[in-house]
């Protein structure tokens, strides 16, 4: 059973589960659940719960069949493409049949494991689509930093992180295990990649805004030539030079050109610049200057369904990062159900710890300088602990240690000083970087500690 | 072949001088005066009045630089982006610097605007102006006019390019005396080696242009300040309401300056070198549509040079006059003579020619000389003198049996107006208002 959650009864005997309460939802409880029927009377909750699903890395939660139900209102693209399908009446059919499919692709898939988090993400999208036989496709979306979005990767991505995001599908791409057809092209800030931009034509002296244009006349029979405003009087169109007036375009005169006027620094010219000024970061861009971006739609090839069922093997990439003093985290979570057994039995209680870095995917495309400080941050950590403490690092971000009988309060205040002397690292190293988002917590194993869920709880972090 | 020569000979040497003047009584009577005695007279007065007036000159180019106004040159053209680049070139190599170049495009249907629109870019042009559709020569000139800010306007054409001090030197006049309205600039020929017939232009411009307008303009009676390389100052055009519907249109503003009651002077010192048409076709086509203007301004629009109303000003008359009568009477008196000479005299017509080319090869002998040692280039000119013994063709047939076509057919069928080089609509109401 699910808190907040309607069994729906189905004659397959599936746990289809309808969710109409979003407090408190912990997706956790999910990986029991064989579908879910998101009710669209609270979109932003919805929304929001919808998202956590897809952004999971368990694979029984974020493959869940998921869908809206809709009597009436309107989702949004990004929703939309999350989700298997919107109902407006709860069917049982197009639910069955989903849940049926995706079990079944499931069955393909073995085990994998990497360190490398653009793997991780790579690996997850591709059973995403290969358990849909969807694409993914570039929706436009105003609250997208580049106006285009796709739902599914940006998950994984900080808002302004854009570039990372494209480069990961470039990446799959250039692997072959996509193909992708072109949708559109799209045009974002050089600076700050926003898609939020104002064109405008500007001087080209001045580069003002404050420009306005004006026809040129041509006065057939005197050669007069000038601007509009020199023919304008009470009388209509008359020519300042020989004083006839001006009838009939085509016939006396015509219009073959403009000019504009900047009204700032009094410039004149024919063809005005266009630049654009981001609307996020107010940087002010030639358009030729502006970056070209090209949004494809990209399903997967032969080897993308290989690399969904298997895992992407990639050579040089499966490279186990080994740091010394750590464990590797399978090793780690051997370790870990020893001592959820030993406290068991002694009665006694352990803390297990962690702190994930969650740096943007940016300050880790530079490999070497990435390694260099996880290394350090290794050290220090290795230098603060006890020899008895079982230390492990896993997915390119969460360092995880046991704490054998170490006490609840001792181990808050050695994850509190691993994260500011963490942070003053973080700073150094990447000193434009305004704040951190380092996460540290512990829990504690005692008696009542179950490992399957504490498991669970871990591979999330 | 020798026994034509002996013939040559013994019928000229026996035959007395009296008779060789009768006989060429229209080139000893009429061309003798005006084009060698006269001109060599008046280049001499010209050279002495410029050494006597040399600390003058100096004077007016110190206060041009001490002033240094800005000047507007304009360069109206169709399809000429192939020249551009070379102007500007040619522009940022000279020794006065504060102009505004204007350049318009009218109605290209080449790369012009890409060109430009580049060198606009680059700063290189201060102002593009295009016409998607094109209006002819006087509006795009016009145009230009509008968006000058200059004191002076220089009016180029796009293949033209300019000794180094060549916008100095035209401008220096201005400042000499303040009646001077425009300065025509010396047009010398570029391409002359690229064909015969453009060697022959080269000699007929040093002739006509940098001999034929010195010798003009110390009369006070020049009269084309030519569009390839022209000064005006700004105010007069503005008020004479800039360049009307051509041909000619070079020589109808200079008039217009002119009845305004202002001096028109040449600057052989300000020197620009142009092409010129390498074939027949296209150089007769330019000397119709220079032809007619003759008829259509200084007989037609102009007219009123010769009445003796309250305007009446005698150098303008005499201005006209001259250029009627040296082009259009004599002409006609030419056939007349001819005419009479084949009547008169069939049996030594033949012996006539030649003669006649041995008398014009002289006197235009005399005359490329006389240009050369006063050139900056003459050596270079010098060296056209090997076509000297056929300038008689080209001159006094060709050029003379064009001219005359095109003075009938514009007298009798308005021509001019059926000229592509101007666009319909303009022609079509420039004949209806008779302009």
């Amino acid at each position: 059973m699910i808190p907040g959650g309607k069994k729906i009864q189905n004659a397959g005997n599936f746990e289809i589960y309808l969710i109409t309460d979003y407090q408190d939802q912990d997706i956790r409880h999910f990986a029991l659940a064989d579908a879910l029927v998101l009710d669209w009377q609270q979109p932003d909750h919805a929304t929001a719960l919808l998202k956590e699903i897809r952004a999971s890395f368990i694979e029984s939660i974020y493959l869940l069949p998921v869908f809206i139900f809709n009597a009436d209102g309107v989702v949004s693209d990004t929703p939309k493409s999350l989700s298997d399908g919107e109902l407006s009446v709860v069917q049982e059919e197009p639910i069955g049949k989903m849940i049926r499919q995706v079990k079944k692709r499931r069955e393909d898939f073995t085990p994998h494991e990497t360190n490398s988090s653009e793997n991780r993400i790579l690996t997850k999208l591709f059973r995403y689509m290969y358990t849909r036989d969807k694409t993914l496709n570039p929706e436009v979306d105003v609250h997208a930093h580049m106006g285009y979005e796709y739902p599914l990767i940006r998950l994984h991505y900080p808002a302004g992180e854009s570039m990372e995001m494209l480069k990961i599908l470039r990446r799959g791409t250039e692997n072959d295990f996509f193909q992708g057809i072109f949708v559109d092209k799209t045009h974002v800030c050089p600076n700050c990649h926003s898609g939020h931009l104002n064109l405008r034509e500007v001087c080209t002296k001045c580069a003002s805004a404050h420009i306005s244009s004006e026809n040129l006349i041509h006065h057939f029979v005197c050669a007069y030539m000038g601007p509009e405003g020199d023919f304008v009087t009470k009388q209509g169109l008359v020519c300042p030079k020989c004083n006839r007036q001006l009838r009939h375009i085509g016939v006396d005169y015509d219009k073959p050109s403009v000019i504009y006027r900047c009204h700032d620094c009094r410039h004149e010219f024919q063809e005005p610049d266009i630049t654009a000024l981001c609307l996020n970061c107010k940087t002010v861009t030639p358009v030729e200057k502006l970056l070209e971006i090209t949004l494809d739609k990209y399903s997967l090839t032969d080897l993308g369904r290989d690399a969904a069922r298997t895992g992407i093997k990639v050579a040089g990439e499966e490279r186990e990062f080994t740091i010394p003093g750590f464990v590797n985290f399978s090793t780690f979570l051997t370790f870990l159900r020893f001592e959820i057994e030993r406290v068991k039995v002694s009665g006694k209680e352990s803390q297990m710890g962690s702190v994930s870095l969650n740096l943007p995917a940016r300050l880790r495309s530079n490999r070497q300088q990435f390694e260099r400080l996880v290394l350090d941050i290794s050290d220090f950590i290795r230098n603060n602990t006890d020899s008895s403490d079982i230390l492990s690092f896993a997915n390119d971000n969460t360092f995880f240690m046991i704490f054998p009988e170490k006490g609840a309060t001792a181990v808050e205040k050695i994850l509190n000083d691993f994260r500011s002397s963490i942070e003053k690292l973080l700073s150094n190293t990447f000193e434009d970087e305004p704040e951190w988002n380092l996460a540290a917590q512990y829990e504690t194993l005692n008696a009542e500690t179950e490992y399957n869920a504490l498991i669970n709880q871990v591979k999330t972090i | 072949m020798i026994d034509f020569w002996q013939r040559f000979f013994d019928f000229w040497l026996n035959v007395p001088p009296e008779r060789i003047v009768r006989l060429f009584w229209y080139f000893f009577l009429l061309e003798v005066p005006r084009y060698l005695l006269f001109d060599l007279v008046v280049v001499v007065l010209f050279s002495l009045k410029r050494l006597w007036n040399s600390d003058t000159y100096q004077a007016a180019n110190n206060q041009l630089f001490a002033e240094n106004p800005l000047i507007s040159i304009i360069v109206p053209g169709k399809n000429e982006g192939r020249h551009i680049p070379k102007l500007v070139q040619s522009l940022t190599e000279q020794t006065y610097q504060n102009y505004q170049l204007i350049i318009v495009d009218d109605g290209s249907d080449d790369n012009t605007p890409f060109i430009c629109r580049k060198l606009e870019k680059e700063g290189k042009i201060d102002l593009f102006l295009r016409n998607e559709e094109r209006g002819g020569k006087a509006s795009a000139a016009n145009l230009a006019l509008r968006f000058s800010k200059g004191k002076y306007i220089v009016h180029l054409d796009a293949d033209t390019s300019f000794d180094r001090d060549a916008i100095e030197k035209i401008l220096t006049p201005f400042y000499t005396d303040s009646e001077i309205g425009a300065v025509g600039g010396n047009v010398k020929v570029r391409n002359s080696k690229e064909a015969v017939i453009a060697s022959f232009q080269a000699v007929e411009y040093l002739q006509t242009i940098t001999m034929g307008r010195m010798v003009a303009s110390y009369l006070g009676i020049y009269k084309i300040v030519s569009g390839a390389f022209g000064a005006f100052r700004r105010d007069l055009v503005e008020r004479v309401g800039g360049w009307d519907i051509g041909p000619g249109l070079d020589g109808d503003i200079t008039m217009k300056i002119r009845k305004m009651g202002y001096r028109i002077v040449f600057e052989p010192r300000a020197v620009s070198l142009t092409n010129v048409p390498t074939s027949l076709k296209k150089l007769s086509n330019q000397r119709f549509r220079w032809s007619r203007s003759m008829v259509r301004f200084r007989l037609r629009k102009h007219a009123d040079v010769f009445v003796p109303d309250q305007n009446f000003q005698f150098r303008n008359f005499f201005s006209s006059v001259e250029n009627l009568f040296f082009n259009v009477v004599l002409d006609a008196l030419w056939f007349y003579y001819v005419i009479r000479l084949a009547i008169n005299n069939p049996d030594i017509i033949f012996l006539m020619i030649v003669m006649k080319m041995f008398l014009y090869g002289m006197s235009n002998f005399v005359q490329v000389i006389l240009v050369s040692l006063m050139s900056e280039r003459g050596r270079q000119e010098i060296k056209l003198l090997m076509y000297i013994p056929f300038m008689s063709i080209y001159d006094g047939y060709y050029l003379r049996l064009v001219r005359t076509i095109a003075y009938f057919r514009e007298w009798l069928a308005s021509s001019s107006y059926d000229d592509a080089w101007n666009p319909r609509k303009s022609s079509v109401q420039a004949k209806e208002h008779h302009l």
